[in-house]
């Protein structure tokens, strides 16, 4: 589903994100992408939805090479792939309802479909009694499952967090990669990036680990 | 491009929300856009009165012909047939040696006749000239007649006064140039502040995977909104402003010679000023968002094209 090819990636010509990298996920997987800040696992899923591009090498979405991507076709990938960031990203003017109907209403999907899929995924992600609240009223948990949901609305194919945990406490975090795990599970790809220790080695799964932009390991029983 | 129900109706929903949440950006986009039009209105009436003016001295040219006295009756029959014949002539203008006379007398109330004993004054023919411009080579063919004793006309007035003209056209096409820039960029300039603000919207909506026309849409309509109601308020201060100058004119018993058709010319100007703020709002719109989105693009071709070390 997600392959790179000897990617190398750099910011300026002096600073390198990604060197060298091959990684090949396949459908359903549940990745941790774990490493010190600067070590390249967000330009590695800015990679995944064409946010950058690196300079050399391939990075093969759906089996499309995304570094010959005309830009015209951007918006069609994107609309497959789900993200997630550590700050929630949410419209602060916008109810609950209003920041995830958003992410149907720009595909200009219709009134009915929306009437039906965002409660449904409130509901799924436990907020459906916060429809009319703004962000500013919830907690950090909550905005971050506001954010899921948004993200969820597209059913994506793949579903990327950017250290989703990374403004939350230990035990809100638990309760947010629980939901993750359950979008896995029922069929979603998902790449988590965090440094956040006890949630990976709580949950076991894939764990890759970017150094200085380089893959220094890559376990599949998991753990930190 | 998007055509569909829910489309549409996101842009105008996307519109309103963000002129209830932005008012203070809204009633200043709307001010500069009355502002700016009402600048360009009021200039526009301003030319179109002083052009008319001139072009109505220039409807005032004449160039007189005058006959010898001594020519044979025929002749007289020939060369008036040869001037009502002749191209460049819009209206001509006889004048016998008897009403010339008679004309003198009235005016400077002598009689030459009685002093002089005949009449000295010839035959003459005044002519108004199609086109201005063309007045020397009707004046040098009227010369070249046989029997023609003298042609006459304000050389160096007519002269001056294609002079002016010209220099008006220049200026009036210059500032029209300047007062458009001005119009278009005070305008893209509220729209990219309007954009800016927005960025963050536009991110997510770059993430879920909007297409940068669906990104677009909520400004284009937002200009073509500012400009259309900004075009609309100017036109009715103009013509607020122009019926208290009319009345006050007409209180101080001052009465402007009729130039043009003041009501087609408003109505006229009216249609020009929606029309152009249309336009401007439009272009100004999708120059503005363009701008913003083709930075991200920038971004991503100049990473591209890095060297790594």
């Amino acid at each position: 589903m997600i392959k790179f090819v000897d990617v190398h990636l750099a910011y300026s010509a002096s600073t390198p994100a990604l060197r060298g990298i091959d990684l090949h996920i396949q459908k359903q997987d549940f990745v941790f992408l774990v490493g010190s800040t600067g070590g390249g696992k967000s330009s590695l899923l800015r990679c995944v939805y064409r946010e950058i591009v690196p300079q050399s090498g391939k990075v093969f979405v759906f089996k499309k090479d995304l570094t010959k991507m005309p830009l015209r076709e951007i918006p069609f990938l994107r609309r497959r792939i789900g993200v997630i960031f550590q700050d929630f990203l949410l419209l602060p003017q916008k109810t609950v309802y209003g920041n995830v109907s958003y992410a149907l209403e720009v595909r200009g999907a219709p009134m009915k479909v929306l009437r039906q899929r965002v409660p449904e995924v409130l509901e799924w992600v436990g907020l459906s009694r916060k429809l009319k609240s703004y962000p500013d009223e919830l907690s950090g948990g909550e905005q971050q499952r506001v954010c899921i949901a948004r993200a969820l609305v597209n059913k994506p194919d793949i579903l990327l967090a950017d250290e989703p945990t990374g403004n939350l406490d230990p035990e809100t975090s638990i309760g947010i990669v629980e939901i993750l795990q359950r979008v896995n599970v029922r069929g979603t790809t998902l790449i988590v990036a965090t440094h956040d220790e006890n949630i990976v080695n709580q949950f076991r799964t894939r764990t890759v680990r970017l150094e200085h932009g380089k893959i220094t390991s890559d376990r599949h029983e998991g753990g930190y | 491009m998007v055509t569909s129900f829910s489309g549409i109706r996101f842009f105008f929903k996307e519109f309103a929300e963000n002129l209830r949440r932005n008012p203070f950006v809204g009633l200043t986009h709307g001010l500069q856009v009355i502002i700016s039009l009402m600048v360009l209105g009021f200039f526009i009436m301003l030319m179109v009165f002083i052009g008319a003016f001139l072009f109505s001295l220039r409807n005032m040219v004449e160039v007189y012909a005058f006959l010898q006295t001594d020519l044979p009756a025929e002749r007289y029959v020939e060369i008036d047939k040869m001037l009502r014949d002749m191209p460049n002539v819009k209206e001509l203008q006889y004048i016998s040696r008897e009403d010339a006379l008679k004309k003198f007398s009235e005016s400077y109330h002598i009689s030459v006749e009685d002093i002089l004993e005949y009449n000295p004054l010839p035959p003459t023919y005044i002519l108004r000239p199609i086109d201005v411009t063309k007045i020397e080579s009707l004046a040098s063919q009227l010369e070249d007649i046989d029997g023609m004793w003298q042609v006459r006309y304000g050389r160096k007035e007519v002269t001056s006064l294609m002079k002016v003209l010209v220099g008006v056209q220049i200026v009036f096409a210059l500032t029209m140039i300047l007062l458009l820039s001005a119009t278009f960029s005070s305008i893209n300039n509220i729209i990219r502040m309007s954009v800016y603000s927005r960025r963050r919207e536009i991110r997510i909506m770059q993430l879920v995977g909007a297409t940068n026309w669906f990104i677009r849409w909520p400004f284009i309509i937002e200009g073509a909104f500012f400009g259309v109601i900004g075009a609309l308020a100017a036109v009715l201060i103009i013509y607020l402003i122009g019926e208290a100058v009319y009345s006050l004119l007409a209180t101080l018993q001052i009465f402007l010679p009729t130039l043009v058709d003041v009501k087609v010319m408003f109505g006229l100007l009216a249609l020009g000023m929606v029309v152009a703020g249309l336009l401007i709002g439009v272009v100004s719109s999708l120059t503005a968002s363009n701008r913003f989105l083709s930075t991200e693009m920038r971004r991503i071709e100049e990473m591209r094209n890095l060297e790594v070390v």
